[in-house]
C-alpha cells in the first residue's frame, strides 16, 4: 500500500457554499502532512470528514486501502482532534482518558497511565481538565485522540493559541509518536513556520480547493535563496555552471534557471556568462520565506 | 455498545447534577412529609371553629383527605391514612418527578456535547447512532434512581415524624413504579431527542418543564378543537390522552389494569420512535 489515506474530489458543501471542493490528498504510511491553509480555509471541515464527524456532499476517501462503508469500519483507527480539545471539564485528564478508553473497549489497564505520560500531563492528578492551561488541554486532547493506539491521527491547529514552550513541546511529542510508534500524522495549522519544522509533506488548501501538495524538500526548495537566471540559451548557460563546478541547478522554463550554489559569487558567475559569450537578460538572488511564498500562493 | 454504556454510566457517577437531583429528590420527599405533618397542629393552632367554617374541600389542601358524603364533605387529618405509597403517587402524578427528569435527563444526554467530548468518539464509533441508544440505560438507572431516593425519603422521613414505617401497599407500588420508570425513559427519550435536535440541554429542560407543569395541555386543546373542527374528528377526541404526560399524570396505585396496559403501550410507542429518531439524527447528522 503506497498510500495510508488519498482522497477523491471531496467536497463538502453548505447550502450555496463549498467549503471543500474537490480535494485530492495523498497520505503516506508514517507521514507527518501539514495541511496549510488561511483561517476559513477549510481545513477543518476536510479534518472533520477524514476524522467521520462529518459526511461528504460528494467524492470519497481511501483509507487502509479501504473505501466507503468499508472505510467506516476501520475507522477506529483513526484518532483525531478537531479544533478545540473535546473533554468533560469537571472531570481529570486520567478520568477524560480513562471515559474514552471505556468506550473503545480498550483492555490495556495502564493505557490511560502510558497516556498521560506521553502527554507529560502525568502530575495532574484529580485536577478537572477545565482548570487547564490551553497548552495543557491541547495535550489532553491529543492523549484522548492517541487512545486505542490508532495509526492515523489528525489534528487540527494543535499549536494554535500555545507559547513557544507549549508549541515545543506538542511538536515534540508529535516527532516522537511518529518515530517511535510509526503514527501517520496529517495536522493542520495556519502557521507555516512552525509546521515546517516537524511536516514532511504539506497540502496547501485556500478556499476550499488544494493549490498545491508537495514535499518538505520542494517547499524548502521553493523557498531557498537562489539565483534566478534569465538567458536565451540556456544550454550554453548550463555548460559554463559546470565547468565552474556548480551541479545544483535547475532549467525551470525556456529562458529561466534557478542555480542553488554560489550564491556569494553572483559576479564572478556574471562574468563567466560573459567571457564565454552567452547573453544574460538578467540575473538575481532571490530569498523567499515560507510565509511569502504562502502568501504568493494564496494570493 | 456494551462498552459505550459502561462509559455513559462512568461519566454518571461522576456528574454533579445526577447527585444534585438526587438530593432535590430527597428534600421533596422530607418537605412532602414535613408539610402534611405540620399541617394538623397548624391547624390545631387555629382551632376546631375555623377548620369548621371551610365547609368543603376547595382543592388539595395539604395535610388533609377529604371524603364525599351525600352532599356533605368531611376532612380527616392525613395522619390516620398516610403511607409513603400515596406520597409516591403524588411525587409521581403530580409532575414532581417529572421536573426532576427534565432537569436531570438533559444535563446527562448532552455532557458529551457541551464541551465537545463526543468528537472524540463520533468519528470512531460505526455506526455512530449507538450513541444515541447507549444513553438510554442511564436514563432508566436516572430515573429509577430518582423515585427510589424520594420513595426513602417518604419511608425514612415518615418514620421520623410519625415514629413509625407506614409503606403502604408496596405491591401496587412496584407495578406503579415499573410503569411509570417505563414512562420516564420514554419521556427522557422525548428529552434527549429535544437535547441532540437544538443542541443543548437548555432546550431539553425547558421542554420538560413545560410538559412537567401542564402547559402542553393548552395545545393539545387547541389541537383537538382544530381536529373536531376541520378534520373530521369525533367530537370526543382528546389529543391529550395520547400524549406521555396523561399517563404520567394518570398511573397510580389504584388505577385498573386497563390503564396500566394503555400507559405501557404508549410508553413504548414514544420510547421507539424517539429512540429511533435520536438514532437516525446521531446516525445522519455531523458532529459539530
Amino acid at each position: 500500500m503506497e498510500y495510508l489515506l488519498t482522497t477523491e474530489n471531496l467536497t463538502k458543501q453548505y447550502g450555496k457554499k463549498k467549503a471543500v471542493d474537490s480535494i485530492n490528498i495523498h497520505v503516506r504510511q508514517g507521514d507527518i502532512y501539514g495541511l496549510i491553509g488561511r483561517n476559513g480555509a477549510g481545513k477543518t471541515t476536510l479534518m472533520k470528514m477524514l476524522s467521520g464527524l462529518a459526511a461528504p456532499t460528494s467524492g470519497g476517501f481511501l483509507l487502509f486501502g479501504e473505501e466507503g462503508v468499508r472505510a467506516g469500519r476501520i475507522m477506529n483507527r483513526v484518532g483525531a482532534l478537531i479544533e478545540e480539545p473535546g473533554i468533560y471539564a469537571d472531570m481529570s485528564a486520567y478520568g477524560n482518558l480513562h471515559a474514552k478508553c471505556m468506550a473503545l473497549g480498550v483492555a490495556d489497564k495502564n493505557a490511560e497511565r502510558e497516556l498521560l505520560k506521553i502527554v507529560g500531563l502525568m502530575d495532574t492528578g484529580k485536577k478537572p481538565a477545565g482548570k487547564f492551561s490551553l497548552g495543557m488541554k491541547q495535550r489532553l486532547g491529543i492523549a484522548l485522540a492517541l487512545v486505542g493506539e490508532p495509526d492515523l491521527v489528525i489534528l487540527d491547529e494543535p499549536i494554535n493559541g500555545l507559547d513557544p514552550q507549549g508549541i515545543a513541546e506538542v511538536r515534540n511529542t508529535i516527532e516522537r509518536l511518529n518515530r517511535e510508534r510509526h503514527i501517520t500524522f496529517i495536522i493542520s495549522s495556519h502557521i507555516l513556520g512552525e509546521l515546517s519544522k516537524f511536516a514532511l509533506n504539506y497540502g496547501i488548501i485556500h478556499n476550499g480547493k488544494l493549490l498545491q501538495e508537495l514535499s518538505r524538500d520542494k517547499l524548502f526548495e521553493k523557498c531557498s535563496r537562489k539565483i534566478l537566471l534569465n538567458t536565451p540559451d540556456a544550454p550554453a548557460a548550463a555548460t559554463v555552471l559546470e565547468k565552474m563546478g556548480i551541479m545544483n541547478y535547475r532549467v525551470t522554463g525556456r529562458e529561466t534557471m534557478e542555480i542553488y550554489e554560489g550564491l556569494q559569487d553572483t559576479a564572478k558567475i556574471n562574468s563567466a556568462f560573459v567571457s564565454a559569450g552567452v547573453q544574460i537578460n538578467s540575473i538575481s538572488v532571490q530569498k523567499q520565506e515560507l510565509e511569502d511564498y504562502y502568501l504568493e500562493l494564496t494570493k | 455498545m456494551f462498552n459505550l454504556i459502561k462509559m455513559n454510566f462512568y461519566r454518571l457517577f461522576h456528574q454533579k447534577s445526577f447527585f444534585i437531583c438526587l438530593a432535590a429528590a430527597a428534600l421533596t420527599g422530607w418537605f412532602m412529609v414535613f408539610l402534611v405533618w405540620m399541617t394538623p397542629k397548624l391547624e390545631a393552632e387555629i382551632g376546631s371553629r375555623a377548620t369548621e367554617e371551610k365547609g368543603f374541600i376547595e382543592g388539595f389542601r395539604v395535610g388533609y383527605v377529604g371524603e364525599m358524603s351525600g352532599d356533605q364533605v368531611s376532612q380527616a387529618p392525613v395522619l390516620e391514612t398516610f403511607n409513603a405509597a400515596d406520597f409516591m403517587d403524588e411525587f409521581l402524578t403530580s409532575g414532581i418527578g417529572l421536573i426532576l427528569i427534565s432537569v436531570s435527563v438533559p444535563l446527562i444526554v448532552n455532557a458529551d456535547r457541551k464541551k465537545g467530548f463526543i468528537k472524540n468518539l463520533g468519528g470512531q464509533m460505526k455506526p455512530r447512532g449507538m450513541l444515541a441508544l447507549a444513553k438510554l440505560p442511564v436514563i432508566l438507572f436516572d430515573s429509577a434512581a430518582i423515585y427510589i431516593t424520594a420513595f426513602l425519603s417518604f419511608a425514612l422521613f415518615g418514620r421520623i415524624y410519625y415514629a413509625q414505617y407506614m409503606l403502604g401497599n408496596i405491591v401496587l407500588l412496584c407495578r406503579t413504579l415499573l410503569v411509570q420508570l417505563v414512562l420516564a425513559l420514554a419521556f427522557g427519550a422525548l428529552l434527549m431527542l429535544i437535547c441532540m435536535l437544538v443542541r443543548s440541554a437548555a432546550g431539553g429542560i425547558l421542554a420538560g418543564v413545560a410538559v412537567s407543569l401542564g402547559l402542553l395541555e393548552v395545545v393539545y386543546a387547541q389541537v383537538s378543537r382544530f381536529a373536531v373542527a376541520f378534520l373530521g374528528a369525533p367530537m370526543e377526541f382528546d389529543m391529550a390522552r395520547y400524549s406521555l404526560d396523561y399517563y404520567i399524570s394518570e398511573v397510580f396505585s389504584a388505577v385498573p389494569n386497563s390503564v396500566v396496559a394503555a400507559a405501557l403501550l404508549a410508553g413504548a410507542v414514544y420510547l421507539i420512535l424517539a429512540s429511533a429518531a435520536g438514532y437516525f439524527i446521531m446516525e445522519k447528522r455531523d458532529i459539530v
